[in-house]
This record gives C-alpha cells, structure tokens and sequence, in this order.
C-alpha cells in the first residue's frame, strides 16, 4: 500500500504544469499566436483553449506603505496575431469592489514591462531611475467612466441625478474634445512613487466578474509608436510583473499583492495557421 | 528618519525628511475666548472652495465644541491615544510624537484614516456643557469655571514639519518656499489617502469623484496680494489675526510684528496639540474660563501664562490695541503700533490699513432728531 502510495506522489511531482511550485522560477507567459484578431472579451470562450500560467502573490513588503496581498494568486493568459496583443488576468475576489468613497477602494489589477530591451533588468518593483518600467493599470471604478456611469455614484448612490456640477464626469462626456473613457491607464515609472501617466494611454481593456472571480482583458497594439515603450516582437522574449489590488482590504498603491521576481514572457511567431488559436508547439516563422 | 528641532517641543525630533524651512511661514491667532461658533468662518470657507461635487461633507475649516465636538468624530482623542502619554518638563515635551510613536517598519507616523460616519457630523457635541448639570441659579465666582466649554475653530496649520508632506509615497504634496503654505498638488495626486491618514488634525480630505484628496490651501491667491485669508477676513467676531512668523532659527521676534509679538514676545498665542510634533502654526488663545488641566493637554505647558496675560489686558494698551486690529483691515497686518490709545496696522509695505480705537469714544445724542423728526428710543 506505502509502495503504490509513494510511486503515485512521485509521478505527481514529475508531471509538468505550469504552477510556480518548480524550482526552477515563475512558468513563462506564452503569448499565443491567433489568427483573425486577438479576443478582447474576457469572457470569449476562445480564451479556453490558450494555456495558462499561474502565478503567486505576495503582499507588497519592500517599501511603506506596505500591506496587501489578500489575493495570492492570478491566472494568466496572453494571445497575439501579429498587430495587436491581449493579456488576461483572472483571479478570485468574491466581491467586486467598483466604489470610491472616503474610506473605500476599488479592485485593480496591473501588469509591468521592461521599457525598451534593458541589458539589466529593471528593478521588479516599478523599475529604477536608469530602467523605466510601463505599467497597464485597470481598476474597477474605471469601468464607470466606459459604462456612462459616475464613479462617484457606486458608493453615494444619492448623489446620481441631483445636480449637474460642471466637473461633473457625465456632462464632461458631453463636452467635445473629453478624452473618451478608458477603463484602463497606461503609466512609466523609475521606482516607488513616481508613476506618471501617459499623456495619451494606447491600452484598452474590458472587465468581467462572476462567480467570484475577476476577469480582466487588456490589449494594445504590439508596437503603439510611444518613445518609452515595452518592446512587443513576434518570436521574441519579454518579461512582466503583475499587481492585484482587494478594494474591500483598503488596498491601494502600496497595499497590493505583487509579483516578487520578473515573470518571463515568450512570442509566439507569426504562423500560417487554420487554427483559429494554434497553441501547438510554439515557434514559427518570426 | 532626520532630526530637525522642534521649537514648540523645546527639542529634537525625528522626521522623515531634513529640515527645509520657508522664507516666510504664514501663521494665524486666534482668539478662543471670542469665538461664537457663528461658523461664518466655515461658510465663507466652503462657498469659496468646498461646494463642489464630492466635496460635500469637506469643511476646510471648522468650528467644534470642546470637549465633546470633533470633526471628524473624536480625532483628538485617537490620535492622543495613539502617541500615549507625555509630559511637559520646563517647556521640553517628554513623549513621543506622531512620529517617533510609529514603528518605522510599518509607517511613517501613526494615524487613522476616518470613515464616512466620522465625518457626518460636522457639529456634533456643540454646546455640551462639561463638569456636570448646569443647576438653577448657578454663579460661577472662580476664574476658571467649574461647568464650562468652548469653540474651537480649525483649519489646516500648514505645519513647519507637516505629517501629510512625510506620508505621501509620491511627494505630492509640498510646503511652499515663499509663504509656508501647504499645498497637495491636484495633478500628482492618485488618491491613495497616505495624507488622510497621517495628518494627526484630520484636515486632508479625500474628494472621492476625482480620486484626490484636498485641503486647506490658505487661500494662497489671496495670500499672494497681501490679502487676509477668506476665514479670517469674514470672521464676524474679530477673533482671528494673521501674518507671518518669524523662524527662531533664522533671527528674532519682532515686537512690531503681531504674531511674533503674540506668539513669541507675550507667548499668550499658544499652538494647537503641540505634542503631535507638527509644529502647527495656528496659534490659540486660550479661553480664561476652562480649567487650566484641560487647556494644558490641549496647547501645554504655557496656559497659565497666556490666561494669565489675557486677564491682564484692561491694564495692557499694547496687548488690548493689538486684539482690536483683528478683523479690522482685509490685508495682511505685518507691523502694528499703538499710540495715544489708538492701534494702528500696516501691510508689507508699511502703508497702513487699519486705525482702531482701543476704547471706543462714547457718543452722547439729543432724544429728538430735528433733522428726521423722529424721538430716539431705547430699545429693549
């Protein structure tokens, strides 16, 4: 009985999977070549047949204001036809934080890349004064802006409809030159407490919860002409870190789970390809 | 953590960044044993910046009852609860500061970030007598009275070593070279509320649909003419004067400047939970009805000296002139003089804007006006 016991736990242990229970680090995000358009909905049911990685989080504890991490774990998908590239992000969070008040927060997820192709990488904590880092930032009070909703309305529903304040988001959407609501932010940073946001954010994304889980798509195009920019080339290596943020644990800006190490990304090539998502063996023409 | 010396502590104390001090520090007097609780102040206030969106529950400045008001609820009694106890040992405070009670691993200062409820009852405890019931026929004959409480007026006292400039991981607040005046910088600003945490006065406001927080910006438009503050210059009972102080490490007190004179020369203008370490510069003086134990937990050891000083006015033309020359000009008064039992201010550049007399002249009239044809009546 021992001896069947003990040969099952060792061929458990040698089946590869993509968790980060290796020793060898973080399993690498393989960007899937598709055919015919990336899936920009979270909830395509094209996403299923990509492979996912999973990765762990870790309260954020190497600067102050430190605390988080009540999310320890985010699943991650990642798909490229060549023009455009969509990363999603899932992981569990039973309530859907979408309010801001005095004393609330909102759910936010993001993810980090190496500006350009540094020799070194930059520190994995929103990079370093020699190596920028760009960061995609989705949070889920954003998600008003894109719905024609108040921000302000989740959490003081009172407050809908009584009075019309010029600063008033919706009537802003009225006014012509409003910059267009984007439930995503695109931003550099050179380390702790310099996050800057890009003046034109070239990153769109589209959320989704139930069930408990958020799920989270966000795309851009592989090359979107920003001077600092992560460097997105079919075939090629690239690297990211990740952050989720638990509105309901007050986390915000430092009090988040992260990513402690860069998360290795890979390319597919561009293929000719009948699939509409071929996730055989990776490679193919660059 | 540096060390900068805290004048108001008679020590050194840590701080999370070196010591910067402004060329001018803007500072205020005001006068507890005046205030009302009109809330003109606190109208003026909000009608000016706060009437916005999202800035409805935001007073900037307001008035509170001691000892049961707050706004927010009982912020005094979490943030003194939370440095613990301390004690003042010939002008030396001996006790920890918002910072050095902090546990450098965690955070910067101690502090609590107030909720919505806190924050709903702007006025509440108003007029809530301590020291029992208040019985039929009651005389008070002591100095300070056994039943008693006060009004208390705030706003932000763009602090010398401000907690919300030390808590915020993205500097996005800054106290100003020209005037001391603090400022949260609305286009660096995110919202993360390190801000509304750390400052132990609870004066950094978190404006939820823009996802910033704000504050009292000392009406700095007005600062930079050489105007009064809209709190100060509205003030219906007079309390309130303004003008900068002199930074005991760069030179001395000037006798003809009112705040030095109040703050430094008298010492009769006292700040506001000096144990904070802060170093506000808001400067109260003290109401001579409140017993002396709870004015010393509230602005230390120099109370008896202030209530004292201000006991003596009838005898003191300097100290009763300087008083009446709050509220009487809307420029800033930097240099006043009394003289022939009138006071005189003078703005920055030395014209004067105010001339006051210390007793008001009695006016003797006819009890029939031939002009109007009408008998005067007293009223009563």
């Amino acid at each position: 009985m021992t001896r069947v016991c003990s040969l099952a736990f060792t061929i458990l242990l040698s089946l590869p999977h993509g968790a980060t229970a290796q020793s060898k680090g973080p399993a690498e995000v393989r960007v899937v070549f598709v055919r015919d358009g990336v899936f920009t909905s979270p909830t395509d049911p094209a996403w299923a047949a990509v492979p996912e990685t999973k990765h762990a989080l870790l309260a954020q504890m190497i600067t102050v204001p430190h605390g988080g991490g009540s999310v320890s774990e985010v699943a991650v998908r990642a798909t490229h036809d060549g023009e455009d590239l969509a990363i999603r992000l899932e992981w569990t969070d039973d309530s859907a934080d979408r309010g801001v008040g005095v004393n609330t927060f909102r759910d936010a997820a993001a993810i980090g890349f190496p500006v350009g192709r540094p020799t070194t990488a930059p520190s994995p904590f929103m990079g370093d004064e020699e190596h920028p880092v760009v960061i995609w930032q989705w949070a889920a009070d954003f998600d008003a802006d894109a719905e024609g909703r108040s921000r302000f309305g989740v959490r003081y529903p009172h407050s809908e409809g009584v009075w019309i304040f010029p600063q008033d988001l919706s009537v802003r959407r009225k006014v012509r030159g409003w910059r267009g609501a984007n439930p995503v932010i695109e931003y550099v940073a050179r380390g702790f407490g310099t996050l800057t946001p890009h003046i034109k954010t070239a990153v769109e994304g589209t959320s989704h919860h139930k069930d408990g889980k958020w799920s989270v798509v966000l795309r851009r195009k592989l090359s979107n002409g920003h001077r600092e920019s992560p460097v997105f080339v079919p075939g090629e290596a690239s690297s990211l870190i990740l952050a989720i943020w638990d509105g309901k644990n007050e986390e915000v800006n430092g009090r988040k789970a992260v990513t402690y190490q860069w998360i290795p990304v890979k390319f597919d090539g561009i293929k000719s390809t009948t699939a509409r998502a071929d996730v055989g063996a990776g490679g193919g023409e660059k | 953590m540096g060390k900068v010396f805290n004048w108001q502590l008679g020590r050194e104390m840590e701080y999370p960044y070196e010591d910067a001090r402004p060329k001018r520090q803007i500072a205020w007097v005001f006068d507890l044993n005046k205030c009302i609780a009109c809330q003109t102040c606190s109208v003026a206030c909000k009608m000016t910046w706060s009437s916005g969106r999202g800035q409805e529950y935001m007073f900037w400045n307001n008035v509170e009852t001691k000892p049961y008001g707050g706004y927010p609820k009982a912020w005094d009694l979490k943030v003194l609860g939370m440095i613990g106890p301390g004690s003042w040992n010939g002008g030396k405070y001996e006790g920890k500061t918002v910072f050095e009670a902090a546990d450098p691993t965690k955070e910067k200062m101690v502090g609590y970030r107030p909720g919505d409820e806190e924050w709903n009852h702007p006025n509440i405890g108003e007029d809530q007598i301590a020291g029992g019931e208040m019985p039929r026929g009651v005389h008070f004959k002591d100095q300070t009275h056994p039943l008693w409480f006060f009004y208390m007026p705030r706003i932000c006292n763009h602090c010398t070593h401000p907690a919300c400039v030390a808590a915020c991981p993205r500097k996005a607040i800054y106290k100003r070279q020209e005037d001391g005046i603090v400022l949260i910088d609305q286009s660096r600003c995110r919202g993360y509320r390190e801000c509304v945490k750390g400052c132990p006065y609870g004066k950094s406001l978190f404006r939820a649909n823009h996802e910033v927080s704000e504050k009292c910006i000392g009406c700095y438009p007005k600062v930079e003419k050489g105007m009064q503050t809209q709190c100060v210059e509205n003030c219906i009972g007079k309390i309130r004067g303004q003008g900068f102080l002199t930074d005991l490490t760069k030179g001395e007190p000037k006798p003809d400047n009112p705040i030095d004179y109040l703050v430094h020369i008298r010492k009769m203008a006292l700040p506001l939970y000096p144990q904070f370490g802060t170093g506000p510069n808001v400067y109260y003086i003290p109401p001579i009805n409140t017993p002396i134990d709870f004015l010393e937990q509230m602005f230390g050891a120099g109370v008896e000296h202030a209530t004292d000083a201000y006991r003596g006015i009838p005898n003191d033309p300097t100290l009763a002139g300087l008083l009446q020359l709050f509220g009487s000009s809307p420029e800033i008064m930097e240099s006043f003089k009394i003289k022939n039992d009138i006071a005189y201010g003078y703005n920055k550049k030395g014209k004067q804007v105010a001339e006051v007399p210390i007793t008001e002249p009695p006016q003797l009239r006819d009890g029939y006006d031939k002009k109007l044809d009408v008998y005067r009546l007293d009223v009563t």
